[in-house]
């Protein structure tokens, strides 16, 4: 008897029980699954793909292959570790489809250019730097944060935004990308510390440029 | 532990997990080196940076997307044996059809517009496997592959229903093709092998690839003549689609291994306890980069061409595209054929009052509008679908809301509705009561709206 039978609402169920719900026939269990889940897999999409069309349709793609996938995943980790990896794997598809048919964004000065949030805009240099104000200028940091976030080799960028964007743990990652603990450790530190080299870098460029 | 050695842990540091002497000795190195202190709070700025970044949310259709992608699959690890003795059961229940009237085929092709995912794909294969039917006939004699359709898509009054019908169930079995004495397998197979003849399809990513067996299912807006909304990605594959418009691979993608980036993290090597991902892996090949590179040039020149010039089976794909003209549709919902005198029973849709579409203030539904039901993901797709339709210049009312639910009267002229229903398709799970009920050429549509 499914849990709907028994009157459990399927939004209450755990991610395993989804699961379970689903490959006993009940669609509605995906339908669940997804609702719960679009946002985690879209905003991981957009992180590692930097383009939010281009993480619409990998978005699209990667949560038709969980359905078409569920069988697979037999519980013994947690779904959204599952759920990371299939993702993960997609998008590394991607932009290796994309690398092999040299459709890289070029990064000119006077590109217009689409970010995280959807819009584009002109690149902004020294003559649009915010206020002093706190809240602008963290604002400002935070937006560079997430450009050179974006820019970082996909090795690093793939490990910072598991850990520190998605709050994943050590052993979460290690288990998804295959490492030892010792390596998810290490590679999440000189991630970091590639990270903090940009953002100063950048500070200072653009401290020059004023 | 030296500077150089502290510098190496201080993440491990900000994310707490050293302890012990490790602890210790970092924190005297802290205090003992301001350098280091500096890099600390550096560290501590990224890693707090990055965990302020707002959560991105998913677009609005994405839900609505993907489940119309996964509509007509099925759910994976099905009984393939009870799928079998559904499929059986079915087709015994299908007998020899008569032959059928004159203009069946064009009643046919407008019925098609009404059926719903599963029924379409015996539609389709029913079209193909009655060329190969009628192909073996005397061409003095032989009908037309005759087939009447029951439930869903009514057929006129005028029209003599033939006596072998399909149920619903046998549609939704998947196949039609038993009822004609043909063994499954071989017809399908046979299909393929005509639909793959002239031009030999790129190699199929995934053995289980079930191709869509009519041409011109290639436009990504086709409608639902040879496949429904529900069974059409909205966003295609580039290689699930063929130069030839034949659906070649299904959305898994080729279980190829994708060599990690990172040291020691080779994907064959899996070492995850509960799966192995990377046999969800895709990485394209040369070949299936040049064919998806075609498909892509193939599905932008279709998207920019005029309709008129497209073609299926020889005749304008713009006649698949359009709606049953006025005439082929009597106002009690169900479609004549072209032969059938028209019904003088259909509701009158005034025109505007400059006998362009009228506002939505003029309608008045007659409670003879075709209705149906949007499943969408949120109350606010409701709205959005709401301007949406307004944007097109056509009309839209909310008559009533609910908690979950809103009513929507909508009236398109009759030649817009498959636009309408394939917008309508895009954003929800959508099922409709029946045929379209047009009159002064508009169609009326009461749209219940839930989520």
């Amino acid at each position: 008897m499914t849990k709907q039978a028994t009157g459990v609402a399927l939004q209450e169920l755990p991610d395993n029980e989804l699961v379970a719900e689903f490959l006993d026939g009940d669609r509605r269990a995906f339908e669940a699954l997804v609702l719960r889940h679009q946002n985690r897999v879209f905003g991981f999409c957009v992180r590692l793909l930097g383009s939010r069309s281009l993480a619409e349709e990998a978005a699209q793609e990667v949560l038709v292959k969980v359905y078409k996938n569920l069988d697979r995943f037999r519980g013994e980790s947690k779904f959204t570790t599952w759920l990371y990896r299939v993702t993960l794997n997609h998008c590394r598809n991607v932009q290796a489809y994309r690398a092999r048919r040299h459709e890289k964004r070029h990064d000119s000065l006077d590109a217009t250019t689409e970010d995280e949030e959807g819009s584009t805009r002109k690149r902004e240099l020294a003559d649009s730097r915010p206020d002093a104000e706190d809240e602008l200028l963290k604002g400002e940091q935070l937006k560079m944060l997430r450009e050179e976030l974006r820019k970082l080799d996909p090795i690093w960028k793939e490990i910072l935004v598991l850990r520190d964007v998605e709050g994943l743990a050590y052993e979460e990652i290690g288990q998804m990308l295959e490492l030892a603990a010792g390596t998810v450790k290490s590679r999440i530190h000189r991630a970091r510390t590639e990270l903090k080299a940009r953002m100063k870098r950048r500070l200072k460029g653009d401290a020059r440029a004023l | 532990m030296s500077n150089f050695e502290a510098r190496e842990h201080l993440s491990a540091y900000l994310d707490g997990d050293l302890s012990g002497e490790s602890l210790v000795r970092m924190e005297e190195a802290l205090e003992a080196d301001a350098a280091l202190r500096a890099e600390l709070d550096e560290l501590r700025e990224v890693v707090d940076g990055l965990g302020s970044l707002p959560e991105i949310e998913a677009p609005a259709g994405l839900f609505s997307a993907v489940m119309a992608s996964v509509a007509p699959l099925p759910i994976p690890g099905a009984d393939l044996a009870a799928e079998s003795a559904e499929l059986a059961t079915a087709a015994s229940r299908v007998v020899a059809p008569p032959p059928a009237p004159p203009g069946f085929w064009q009643s046919i092709l407008n019925v098609s517009w009404w059926l719903k995912g599963p029924a379409l794909s015996a539609a389709a294969a029913l079209m193909v496997v009655g060329v190969v039917y009628v192909g073996s006939q005397d061409p003095a004699t032989a009908p037309p592959a005759p087939v009447a359709l029951r439930g869903d898509a009514p057929v006129a009054e005028s029209a003599p229903v033939p006596s072998g019908v399909l149920t619903p169930d046998a549609l939704e079995a998947g196949d039609a093709v038993a009822d004609l004495g043909l063994d499954l397998e071989s017809s399908r197979e046979a299909a393929e092998a005509a639909v793959t003849e002239e031009a030999p399809a790129p190699e199929p990513l995934m053995a289980e690839a079930e191709p869509t067996v009519l041409a011109g299912a290639a436009r990504p807006d086709a409608p639902p003549t040879v496949s429904s909304p529900a069974s059409r990605p909205e966003l295609l594959p580039e290689s699930a689609v063929g130069p030839e418009g034949v659906f070649e691979a299904s959305w898994e993608d080729e279980a190829t291994v994708v060599a990690d980036a990172s040291e020691g993290s080779g994907s064959s090597a899996s070492a995850a306890e509960d799966f192995d991902a990377s046999e969800l892996a895709f990485a394209p090949d040369e070949a299936t980069v040049a064919q998806s590179e075609e498909a892509r040039r193939s599905r932008r020149a279709d998207r920019d061409a005029d309709p008129a010039d497209l073609t299926m089976d020889g005749e304008p794909l713009e006649d698949y595209l359009d709606p049953p003209a006025d005439d082929a549709i009597v106002a009690d919902g169900r479609l004549a054929s072209a032969d059938a005198p028209r019904s003088t029973t259909g509701t009158s849709v005034p025109k505007g009052k400059a006998g362009g579409p009228v506002s939505i203030d003029e309608v008045t539904f007659t409670g003879v509008a075709t209705s149906g039901t949007l499943r969408v993901a949120e109350a606010a797709a409701a709205d959005q679908l709401v301007q949406a339709l307004r944007s097109k210049g056509w009309t839209a009312q909310v008559a009533s809301e609910q908690a979950n639910q809103r009513v929507v009267d909508i009236q398109v002229p009759s030649a817009s509705f498959a636009e309408l229903r394939r917008m309508l398709a895009a954003r929800g799970s959508l099922s409709l009561g029946g045929a379209p009920t047009a009159s002064d050429g508009y169609v009326q549509l009461r749209l219940t709206v839930a989520w």
